[in-house]
C-alpha cells in the first residue's frame, strides 16, 4: 500500500512542478509583432527663460533689506516646450512639455513611446522652446526607414540646437 | 457591497480548498499534507533561493557583456552544477510566488487573518512586495531582451507616477545609456532586498509563537528532489542578449512575477497602476471588511495562578507573557499577564493551567486563565447537561471544537457533543471526571492535524493524552485509554467523524465500570 501513496504523492509534485515548470516561461507574449518598429522620441531639453530680467525701481530696492538689494529681478521659471511630430504628413504626436521643479525652472524631459510598421515615412519634427515665439524654434523635416523590431531614438542636442537620430 | 463578494469568495474558495486538502490527505499524511505547509514551504524556497543565489554570486560578473556572459557560462558549459543552481534558483522563486500566493488565499478563505490576527496578515504585505521587487530585479541581472524587457517596462511604468524630474527610462535609451556600474548597483538592490526580505519574514511571524518556518522533512525532500528534476529536465537558459536598439518582439516571460506587465501594453500605466493599488490596498484592510466582533481575551486570576509559565508555553499567539507578582504572594515569584491585542480567546491556556480542574466542593468553578464567556464553569455544565440528557445504555461525551467538523446533530444514539474554541480549552483533568459522572467513554476531535484553527490545538491534545511527563498537565495514567477516542476532522468532514464515533461507540461494549475508573494513582512513570 505503501507504493501507491508514493505514488499518489509523485503525481502531486508532478503536478507543482509542471505547473512552475510551464508558467515560468509560458505561454509566450507577443510584445510588439516582429514587422513592427519603435520609435523612442526622448530629450531633456530646457526651455528658455519665460520672461527677461529687469532692473528693480529705487522704490522697490528701498523696500527690500539691505542684504537682498540686487539690480536685477531674473525670474528662473522656464517656458514649458511645445514638440510636434508628423509621419507622412499626418500628426502622430503633439504636446506641450512643462519644465520640471517646483519653481518650474528645471528642463522639460519627454519620453514618448510611438510604435510603426517597418518601413519608409517622410519624417516631421518640430519644437518650440519659447512662449513669446510664434511659429516653431527648431524643425526636421526628412525620410526616415525604419527596419523591423529597430529602436530609433530621436533626441535634441541642446547645444547643437538640432534633432538627433540614434 | 464588497463584504457580501469578499464572503462569497470566501465560501467559494474554502470548497475548493477543502476538496484539494482532502484529495491530497490520501496520499500526504496529517502535518506532510502541503497545503497545511504553505508558509513553511514559502520560507523553505526563500532558503533554496539564498543558497542558490550564494553559489550564482560568486561567478557573476556585473558589467554590461559580462552578466549575460557568466549566466551563459554557468548555463552552458557548468550545466552539470552551475546550470543546476541556476534553474533551482528561477524555479525556487517561482514555487515561492506560487506558494505564497496559495498561502495568502487560505489564510483568507479559513478567516486567519482578522481580529488579533491582524498584525501577522499586515506585516505579510511588505514580503510579498518584496519578493516582486527582488524577482524581478533578478531578471535584470540576466541581462538578455527579457532583463531588456523588463528593465524598460518596469522604468515607464514607474515614470508614470510624478516622483524623478527626468525619466528613469531615459536610462535604457541606447546600449551605450547603460553601464557597467548600473549592473554593480543592481546587484547590490538585489542582494540587499533579500535581507530586507528576511526581517520581513521575521517580522511576519513575530507574533507566532513556535512558528513552523520549517516544512516536515518528507516535503521539503520532496519539493527540493521534484524542483531538481525539473531543473535537469528543462534547465533555465537565457534569451538572447539585451539589444537597446532593438525591440524584443516575443517574449517568454516569467508569469508568477510579470502576469501584470501585458496589461501595461493595452491599459494605461495609470490604469496599472490603480489595479495594483486597489490590490494592496485591499490586502492591507481586509482584516478590518469587516472587523472581527470583538473576541473576549483571557482573564488571569491571580488568587490561582503560580506564575507556573505552562499557559505560556501553550499559547500559540504570543499572547501570555511572565511578570514580576504584583500582589505580594509569600511563594509564587511571576504572575501569567495576558497581552490583550494577541490574544484570540482560544482558551488554549485554560486547557494548559494546572489548576483547571473540576469541582472539589466549591459553587463556583474558576482557574488560573479564562475566558470571560466560555469560562471552566460554563464547560463544566455544559458537559454535565450534555450527559444528562443521554438516555443510552452506552454514553459518549464528544468535545470538539467551532472549526473542525459542525458538532450539532451527528445523529448517533448515545452521543452528546460539546463544543470548545479549541479543543486545547478542554483540561485533561475533565476527562477523567466525566468518566467517572456518568460517561462510558470521551471522544475528542478539532481541526484536521497539522491544519489546527488555533495553530497547535490538536498537537496540544494529543500531547496531553499521551506525554509521560508531569510538567505539562497530562491524562493520568489510571484513567483507561481504551474509553478515550479521538480523530481529528475538518470543517467538511462531519459525515466520517460520525461514522468513527460510531464505530467508537460500538467497541466500548459495555457501560464503564466503577473499578475501571478508580481513582487510585499510580505513580507517574510506573506501569500499572
Amino acid at each position: 500500500m505503501k507504493i501507491f501513496q508514493y505514488l499518489g504523492q509523485a503525481f502531486w509534485y508532478l503536478l507543482f512542478i509542471a505547473f512552475i515548470g510551464y508558467f515560468s516561461t509560458s505561454p509566450a507574449y507577443t510584445f510588439m509583432e516582429p514587422d513592427q518598429a519603435l520609435i523612442k522620441l526622448a530629450f531633456n531639453h530646457a526651455g528658455k527663460l519665460k520672461l527677461p530680467c529687469r532692473e528693480f525701481t529705487a522704490e522697490e530696492l528701498a523696500a527690500k533689506p539691505k542684504q537682498m538689494r540686487i539690480k536685477f529681478d531674473c525670474p528662473r521659471e522656464r517656458s514649458p516646450v511645445y514638440v510636434i511630430m508628423k509621419v507622412d504628413g499626418k500628426p502622430f504626436f503633439d504636446k506641450v512639455i512643462s519644465p520640471s521643479g517646483l519653481a518650474k525652472d528645471l528642463s522639460s524631459p519627454l519620453y514618448e513611446r510611438i510604435p510603426l510598421k517597418a518601413g519608409q515615412y517622410h519624417l516631421y519634427l518640430g519644437m518650440r522652446d519659447h512662449i513669446d515665439t510664434e511659429g516653431l524654434d527648431y524643425e526636421f523635416e526628412g525620410t526616415i526607414t525604419l527596419a523591423a523590431s529597430q529602436i530609433l531614438v530621436i533626441g535634441f542636442d541642446s547645444d547643437l540646437k538640432e534633432f538627433t537620430f540614434e | 457591497m464588497i463584504t457580501t463578494i469578499l464572503v462569497k469568495i470566501q465560501k467559494a474558495g474554502l470548497r475548493l480548498f477543502q476538496a484539494l486538502e482532502r484529495l491530497a490527505g490520501y496520499v500526504f499524511s496529517g502535518f506532510n499534507n502541503p497545503f497545511y505547509s504553505l508558509g513553511a514551504l514559502a520560507f523553505y524556497f526563500f532558503y533554496i533561493i539564498v543558497g542558490t543565489g550564494i553559489y550564482l554570486f560568486i561567478f557573476y560578473d556585473p558589467s554590461i557583456k559580462g552578466s549575460f556572459d557568466t549566466v551563459n557560462y554557468l548555463t552552458n558549459d557548468q550545466w552539470y552544477f552551475g546550470g543546476i543552481m541556476r534553474s533551482l534558483h528561477r524555479y525556487a522563486s517561482d514555487a515561492l510566488v506560487l506558494t505564497m500566493v496559495l498561502h495568502i488565499f487560505r489564510e483568507f478563505v479559513l478567516d486567519r487573518y482578522r481580529g488579533a490576527r491582524w498584525f501577522t496578515w499586515v506585516t505579510g504585505f511588505p514580503a510579498l512586495v518584496l519578493i516582486f521587487f527582488s524577482g524581478l530585479i533578478g531578471y535584470w541581472l540576466v541581462w538578455d531582451t527579457l532583463g531588456q524587457y523588463i528593465a524598460v517596462r518596469s522604468t515607464e511604468w514607474l515614470d508614470w507616477l510624478p516622483i524623478f524630474s527626468e525619466p528613469s527610462a531615459r536610462n535604457f535609451l541606447t546600449n551605450s545609456s547603460v553601464s557597467d556600474l548600473f549592473f554593480r548597483l543592481i546587484l547590490i538592490g538585489h542582494i540587499a532586498i533579500s535581507i530586507f526580505l528576511f526581517v520581513a519574514l521575521l517580522v511576519h511571524v513575530k507574533n507566532i509563537s513556535k512558528a513552523i518556518t520549517n516544512p516536515p522533512r518528507n516535503l521539503a525532500v520532496g519539493t527540493f528532489l521534484f524542483l531538481l528534476v525539473l531543473s535537469l529536465a528543462v534547465p533555465a537558459v537565457s534569451q538572447e542578449r539585451a539589444d537597446l536598439s532593438r525591440v524584443p518582439n516575443i517574449i517568454n516571460i516569467d508569469w508568477f512575477y510579470m502576469f501584470v506587465y501585458p496589461l501595461m501594453d493595452h491599459w494605461s500605466m495609470g490604469g496599472v497602476w490603480a489595479l495594483v493599488a486597489a490590490i494592496s490596498l485591499l490586502l492591507l484592510f481586509l482584516p478590518w471588511l469587516p472587523p472581527k466582533r470583538n473576541q473576549p481575551v483571557a482573564k488571569v486570576l491571580l488568587e490561582k495562578c503560580s506564575g507556573c509559565n505552562l499557559c505560556v508555553v501553550d499559547c500559540p499567539y504570543e499572547a501570555i507573557i511572565l511578570q514580576p507578582r504584583s500582589d505580594g504572594h509569600p511563594s509564587y515569584v511571576r504572575e501569567a499577564v495576558v497581552v490583550a491585542d494577541n490574544c484570540v480567546g482560544c482558551g488554549i491556556c485554560t486547557g494548559a493551567c494546572p489548576f483547571s480542574r473540576p469541582p472539589r466542593g466549591e459553587e463556583l468553578l474558576t482557574t488560573g486563565i479564562d475566558i470571560s464567556t466560555r469560562d471552566i464553569q460554563h464547560l463544566y455544565i455544559a458537559s454535565s447537561q450534555a450527559l444528562e440528557a443521554l438516555n443510552s445504555n452506552i454514553k459518549v461525551l464528544v468535545y470538539g471544537c467551532d472549526h473542525g467538523a459542525d458538532l450539532d446533530n451527528l445523529g448517533i444514539q448515545g452521543v452528546a457533543a460539546v463544543s470548545l474554541p479549541c479543543t486545547a480549552a478542554l483540561p485533561a483533568s475533565f476527562i477523567g471526571y466525566m468518566l467517572r459522572h456518568g460517561a462510558d467513554g470521551i471522544f475528542l476531535t478539532g481541526c484536521r492535524m497539522g491544519d489546527c484553527y488555533h495553530r497547535l490545538g490538536n498537537v496540544w491534545v494529543e500531547q496531553r493524552l499521551t506525554l509521560d511527563y508531569l510538567y505539562r498537565p497530562h491524562l493520568p495514567r489510571w484513567i483507561p485509554r481504551e474509553r478515550i477516542g479521538h480523530y481529528w476532522a475538518g470543517a467538511g468532514d462531519k459525515r466520517q467523524l460520525a461514522r468513527v464515533i460510531d464505530l467508537f461507540q460500538q467497541g466500548l461494549h459495555a457501560p464503564i465500570a466503577p473499578a475501571q475508573i478508580s481513582q487510585t494513582r499510580q505513580t507517574p512513570g510506573k506501569k500499572h
